[in-house]
């Protein structure tokens, strides 16, 4: 199938409420879906297409194996300044999330402080802690990776 | 029951009857102590009650009010800040932090009272009621992480400055933000950031100034602290016009910060810094030295014994020994 007539299909998906769109030509058949955000994220996410597809090969874009690979690795939430990194919101009080806990979007993971000017940070993604990768009370690069959440 | 009619009828300090305040309450003239009797265990606020006559407050009260904060605020601020003024609130930060961004480029939230005013690391802000002022301001801030640095210490220098010209005293600034009055706490900043370092930031910056708080207010405030009363400087006009006195400067430096960062501000601030040349120490860490100042970024800079030591978060205290 022409490159052209497919980006042409995605344009008119983008455009649509469409959810999925399936085309058969032929021998050729391209089937186009709309990846929902999670329920609970904060803002919607970017529709994403899953590449056309072959003939008879028909998962659906959610299970599409190019996304596994990345997802076992876990993705790392960096620091988005320079300053020092607190589990808690206080010394006294309990951290916002251990190892092995679920998180979800938006849910907060730990305070980077810099002169006085705290900076919650959130996660942005739904899934399981696996690693901190730093200690309470520890000085933290900009763009370092604080958790590995899976 | 929202009690802010009868303080704003209670506020000058004489004598009401019992009759004007139960028709502000909408209860009747027997149920109005119940209701007066929240003032003083809700509010804090002590009352006596003259028999047959009516009730007062022991002492009049400055309340925050729209009208005469405008009166002293820049115009040329008003179309870019929404106001808004609040009797009780849990704390004008995270009003503020819960609020989408709106229309104008600043947003004010102020109270006359927080229930639960916060401070660094999980320490609470000292917040009776209509005793002194708690503000936050809301605004974004763009580009990436290094955007930020020195933000706090502007803050606390706009309010310094502000002070220093209003009230003609002497104000210096403890690293990063604490503004004192004589070798005391008169004002202190919190700010909050959300957002990621490539999308700028969202920022609510909280200011907490002593204007009346008396010793017996203060007694639970665990740090060496003062208010303007206690150097006779609250300036006529009072906490509205000390609202918008600090808006006045604070707004401007702000925008100046979002175009130039810390760079303009950091001479000034040198000029102010009550830690140079003092001996200092880092509570809980083994770390001991000499104020010297402050670099570009805004982190405080100690002189040591291993050299010159940058630190850009946590808390110093000055060394108070006997020689």
């Amino acid at each position: 199938m022409d490159i052209r007539k497919v980006k042409k299909l995605i344009e008119l998906l983008e455009e649509s409420d469409i959810e999925e769109l399936e085309i058969k030509e032929g021998d050729d058949a391209v089937r186009i879906s709309r990846r929902r955000a999670a329920p609970l994220a904060a803002a919607p996410a970017a529709p994403q297409y899953a590449a056309p597809l072959k003939e008879n090969v028909q998962e659906p874009a959610q299970d599409s194996p190019r996304e596994e690979p990345k997802a076992q690795e876990g993705q790392l939430v960096r620091s988005p300044m320079v300053g020092t990194f607190y589990r808690g919101p206080a010394p006294t009080s309990p951290p916002f999330v251990e190892i092995g806990q679920r998180v979800r979007n938006g849910e907060p993971l730990c305070i980077v402080e810099a002169m006085k000017m705290m900076n919650q940070i959130e996660s942005d993604l739904s899934g399981t802690i696996t690693e901190i990768l730093i200690e309470d009370g520890q000085p933290v690069e900009y763009d370092q990776p604080m958790f590995v959440i899976v | 029951m929202n009690l802010y009619p009868v303080i704003q009828i209670l506020a000058d300090g004489e004598l009401h009857s019992g009759q004007e305040l139960a028709a502000a309450l909408g209860v009747s003239r027997t149920a109005v102590w119940k209701q007066l009797q929240l003032l003083e265990s809700d509010y804090g606020l002590q009352m006596t009650a003259v028999r047959g006559q009516g009730y007062q407050l022991n002492y009049p009260l400055d309340l925050l009010d729209h009208d005469q904060m405008m009166k002293w605020l820049d115009p040329a601020l008003q179309p870019g800040l929404t106001i808004q003024l609040e009797p009780v609130i849990t704390s004008t930060n995270d009003t503020l932090m819960s609020m989408p961004p709106g229309k104008a480029d600043f947003a004010l939230c102020a109270a006359e009272m927080q229930t639960a005013g916060k401070g660094r690391r999980g320490r609470s802000w000292h917040s009776p009621f209509a005793s002194n002022l708690y503000f936050s301001l809301a605004f974004d801030l763009h580009g990436g992480g290094a955007a930020v640095d020195g933000l706090s210490l502007v803050a606390g220098l706009a309010t310094a400055e502000a002070l220093e010209t209003l009230v003609q005293k002497s104000v210096t600034l403890k690293w990063p933000n604490d503004v004192w009055m004589a070798d005391r706490k008169l004002a202190g900043v919190l700010v909050e950031l959300q957002g990621e370092a490539q999308g700028g930031f969202r920022v609510v910056l909280g200011i907490g100034l002593n204007v009346y708080l008396t010793p017996e207010q203060g007694s639970v405030i665990d740090q060496p602290w003062t208010s303007l009363q206690q150097h006779q400087a609250v300036p006529a006009g009072g906490r509205n016009r000390l609202l918008a006195v600090l808006l006045n400067h604070l707004l401007p430096c702000l925008n100046e910060f979002r175009k130039s960062g810390f760079a303009p501000f950091y001479q000034r601030w040198q000029g102010l810094d009550a830690l140079r040349d003092q001996p200092l120490m880092v509570p809980g860490q083994d770390l001991r030295g000499t104020g010297a100042g402050v670099d570009e970024r805004g982190c405080l800079l100690l002189k040591t014994t291993d050299g010159l030591i940058t630190l850009n978060a946590g808390e110093v205290s000055i060394r108070r020994e006997q020689p």
